[in-house]
């Protein structure tokens, strides 16, 4: 579950775009910083974003924006860069081996060592797996598809999977966190001092005694890492500065070199004169979490649901709101990943007559209330939900906002089915994983349990189907996903980052500047 | 004073206890959880009511705190519950950037809230106004107002100071005193304002009293009557403003900190609040209690040696 500042699964085949901006007053702002970063490798890199991990522990982590607090000490099997290219990193191969997605083999780099000589080899990821369900972390559920490990050599192992699971591959990268393997010791001697420290192959390690977890985390180059000439600078810092003013204020004045932004600072940001990168990765817009009426019996009638996707003004929503940092869209995957048809783009326009009438067929011409959840603590969402709710009393349907103010507060709020709709923001990360959680029966944001044959069928073909012969698939369940209405998405957003032109390669990342692969070089 | 310090003893371990136990219910009462901050809403129910049991959020809040005081008096204010680190050892980290702003801020509020109220008084007439003024602007600008514009201007526009953070003073000096600045005078604007007022108001009256003009008939000079005598007759006024405007600057801490992002103890609580993370927010409501217990206690030291009625009563 996303909001905002708390977005889960990096994306594969994720569109991105630069925004290059001119920067005619940069040299003026620039022109009083320090130093410019050198030329060759080392110095160090020090990234601002919103939100401290929940814990460093990989397997009590949420992924998303915790990554870039992570993969600098662990890195992952795979990469999976922007284009959706998969790089080996600390696995040479990994890939299934029956056709139905339920056995999966994993060769490891052989010869790495963690800090005290413990190899990093088979048993420490079988460790580790089971470790992960163990630990209880936000995603240990989506280990307990592992029915059994099987340690076929020192360096190669297999898993035998209980139902079939196409996301694997994503799932060891270093966005899925199955990947980021903690020293097999540490797991066995002392579990609890990993959410506080980092015990890795991976190139960095966290000075535990120069960090202050919850503000600043602190990493050095490893020296035993593999592969050292891949990487830039000898020491990351990550800073959590909650307030994006403060963050894109640090960047003027030098503290940091990337910030996270959010529009509205992004676009104080364009007008500095600092440059800025999106990843677009994900989307917000309304849940119509009861599709079938048991809260609202209206929103039970498809129409209803057609004639909500008709009412919103897309374009003006995306252009008001996040000019620059966003598109209009109506559909839940992204362009790029499975199943995503531009045509379908045009489902649903702007047509408040047409709404009225579809409303009007199904007998709610009179309009109803409903109760709708904003995560006030988002800027963003709180003012959609606004626009939402103006717009949608054009068409007779009065929203009364309930808000949320703090994440657990929200995430509860959800569970708990009292809501006929919410406003959230969901980072694509994997469709399959998406769906998991949004359009299961059993997915988390679906609590009022709704069903849809045709869909579910096709969910679960999906399942047992070869990632590489999946496509037609995900084309027909986006498609069925679009005609029900279960969702009325707006805009698909991202992560921004701000930046001063000393680094430049800032856009290859998942989530966030993924500091430990794609590094942003000094430029 | 003995008896006095007895008193204050006495009355410490209960209001400890009360402002732990108060914190502890209130935040348990706010929605959401630890065990929902850690897993967020990817976990089954299943995985969300085991990892609640886990962590002991099943228990009734007062069970819960028993069991937090009985470690307490132990010595173990436990450990978070979201990132497992020791709250002594969280709390500690954090200790000394909220020391350096309170502490100097304190110092920046009562030199220049005694100057200027003192200037007020003494030379009383378009000065006093100005005081009057600078008082006024400094009680009706909100801190938060006045951080973002002083952030605007010395760091950003002019980039003379940096904008938050915290540099320790064993890392650097310059960098420790330079990463305080803006911080400071925004915390201790208000407090000036304050004080100032109390310090001209007690002064004015100190000024125009009967024994003031018996000194003066007496041909004391003007020096002596203003610091020695008339000082020390308005000090008690002043020294109870101080010890109020101190219980305040510690809850002005944490939204200062939060602006500068100074990893002190207010941005922890503010942190851990949002986070339910019971532990860590007692800790800091626990040495938030001291902070104020002990200032007050010395405040009324300072206060029965300045008051000849209490030295005589206790005699």
């Amino acid at each position: 579950m996303q909001a905002g500042n708390n977005r889960s699964g990096p994306t594969l085949n994720r569109r991105n775009f630069n925004l290059m901006v001119s920067g005619g007053t940069l040299a003026a702002i620039l022109s009083g910083a320090g130093p410019l970063r050198a030329q060759q490798a080392g110095g160090t890199l020090t990234v601002a974003v919103a939100t401290p991990p929940i814990s460093l522990d990989p397997a009590r982590n949420g992924g998303g924006v915790n990554e870039i607090f992570v993969s600098p000490a662990y890195e992952g099997l795979v990469h999976i860069d922007v284009d959706g290219k998969v790089t080996p990193r600390l696995a040479e191969d990994l890939r299934y081996t029956a056709s139905d997605n339920t056995e999966f083999e994993i060769d490891l780099r052989s010869g790495l060592n963690y800090a005290d000589g413990t190899p990093f080899d088979a048993n420490a990821l079988k460790d580790y797996l089971e470790y992960y369900v163990r630990a209880g972390g936000p995603f240990a559920a989506t280990a307990s598809v592992i029915d059994s490990i099987e340690v076929r050599s020192p360096y190669t192992l297999r898993l035998h999977l209980n139902r079939p699971a196409p996301n694997l591959v994503w799932q060891f990268s270093e966005g899925g966190m199955w990947g980021c393997v903690p020293n097999p010791r540490a797991i066995a001697e002392r579990p609890e001092d990993l959410g506080s420290t980092t015990d890795g192959v991976g190139p960095y390690r966290l000075v535990a005694e120069q960090t202050l977890l919850g503000s600043e985390y602190v990493y050095e180059r490893n020296p035993d890492y593999f592969e050292p000439e891949s990487r830039h600078w000898d020491r990351i810092i990550v800073k959590v500065i909650d307030n994006p003013n403060a963050r894109l204020q640090a960047l003027l004045s030098g503290q940091a070199d990337i910030v996270a932004v959010d529009p509205e600072t992004g676009t104080a940001a364009v007008n500095s004169g600092l440059e800025t990168v999106v990843n677009i990765n994900g989307w917000i817009g309304l849940f119509l979490i009861d599709r079938d009426g048991k809260l609202v019996p209206e929103l039970g009638d498809v129409r209803v649901r057609h004639a909500i996707n008709m009412a919103l003004d897309r374009d003006l929503i995306a252009q008001a709101l996040a000019p620059n940092f966003s598109e209009p869209t109506s559909l839940v995957t992204l362009p790029g990943h499975p199943g995503y048809n531009e045509a379908l783009e045009a489902l649903y326009p702007y047509d408040v007559e047409g709404a009225k009438a579809l409303m009007a067929e199904a007998g709610a011409q009179d309009g109803f209330a409903l109760n709708m959840l904003v995560p006030s603590f988002d800027a963003l969402m709180s003012r959609i939900g606004q626009v939402v709710s103006s717009q949608l009393a054009e068409i007779g349907i009065t929203i009364n906002i309930e808000t949320a103010t703090t994440f657990p507060a929200y995430a509860e709020r959800v569970e708990s089915g009292n809501f006929p709709v919410i406003v959230a923001a969901w980072g694509v990360g994997d469709v399959y994983s998406m769906f998991q959680q949004i359009i299961a029966p059993t997915g988390v944001i679906n609590p009022l349990r709704a069903v849809h044959r045709e869909m579910h069928e096709l969910y679960e073909t999906i399942a047992r189907t070869p990632p590489s012969e999946a496509g037609p698939l995900y084309d027909d369940i986006i498609e069925i996903i679009a005609d029900q209405a279960w969702f009325a998405p707006l805009m698909r957003s991202g992560e921004i980052l701000a930046h001063g032109r000393h680094v430049e390669n800032v856009n290859n990342s998942l989530t966030y500047p993924n500091a430990t692969l794609v590094e942003p070089a000094a430029g | 004073m003995k008896r006095l310090i007895l008193y204050r003893l006495a009355m410490a371990l209960p209001l400890l206890i009360l402002v732990s136990m108060l914190t502890f219910v209130l935040v348990s009462l706010s929605p959401g959880d630890a065990a929902r901050t850690i897993l967020g809403s990817n976990a089954t129910p299943e995985q969300y009511a085991a990892l609640r049991e886990a962590l002991g959020l099943n228990d009734p809040v007062l069970v819960r705190y028993w069991h937090w005081l009985v470690g307490a008096f132990e010595g173990d204010l436990g450990r978070s519950l979201i990132n497992g680190q020791p709250v002594l050892t969280a709390v500690t980290q954090r200790l000394g950037p909220t020391v350096s702003l309170v502490s100097l801020t304190m110092v920046v509020t009562v030199v220049f809230g005694l100057i200027l109220g003192i200037a007020g008084a003494v030379f009383g007439g378009r000065l006093g106004r100005i005081v009057d003024l600078l008082s006024l602007f400094g009680m009706a600008v909100p801190n938060f107002v006045l951080g973002v514009c002083l952030t605007a201007i010395f760091a950003v526009m002019f980039r003379l100071l940096p904008p938050g953070g915290y540099v320790a003073p064993d890392v650097s000096l310059l960098g420790w005193a330079r990463s305080m600045i803006l911080p400071v005078v925004c915390l201790s604007f208000f407090a000036v304002g304050i004080l100032a007022q109390q310090v001209k108001a007690s002064f004015s009256d100190a000024l125009q009293s009967e024994y003031t003009f018996n000194l003066i008939a007496n041909g004391f000079s003007r020096r002596s009557i203003i610091f020695k005598h008339a000082l020390k007759n308005s000090a008690l006024p002043i020294l109870a403003s101080v010890g109020v405007i101190f219980s305040a600057m510690l809850s002005g801490t944490v939204l200062v900190e939060s602006l500068f992002y100074i990893p002190g103890l207010g941005s922890l609580a503010v942190m851990a609040t949002a986070g339910s993370d019971l532990p860590i927010v007692q800790g800091v409501a626990v040495i938030f209690t001291l902070a104020v217990v002990i200032a007050n206690f010395l405040l009324d030291l300072a206060y029965g040696a300045l008051n000849p009625k209490l030295r005589t009563a206790e005699a």
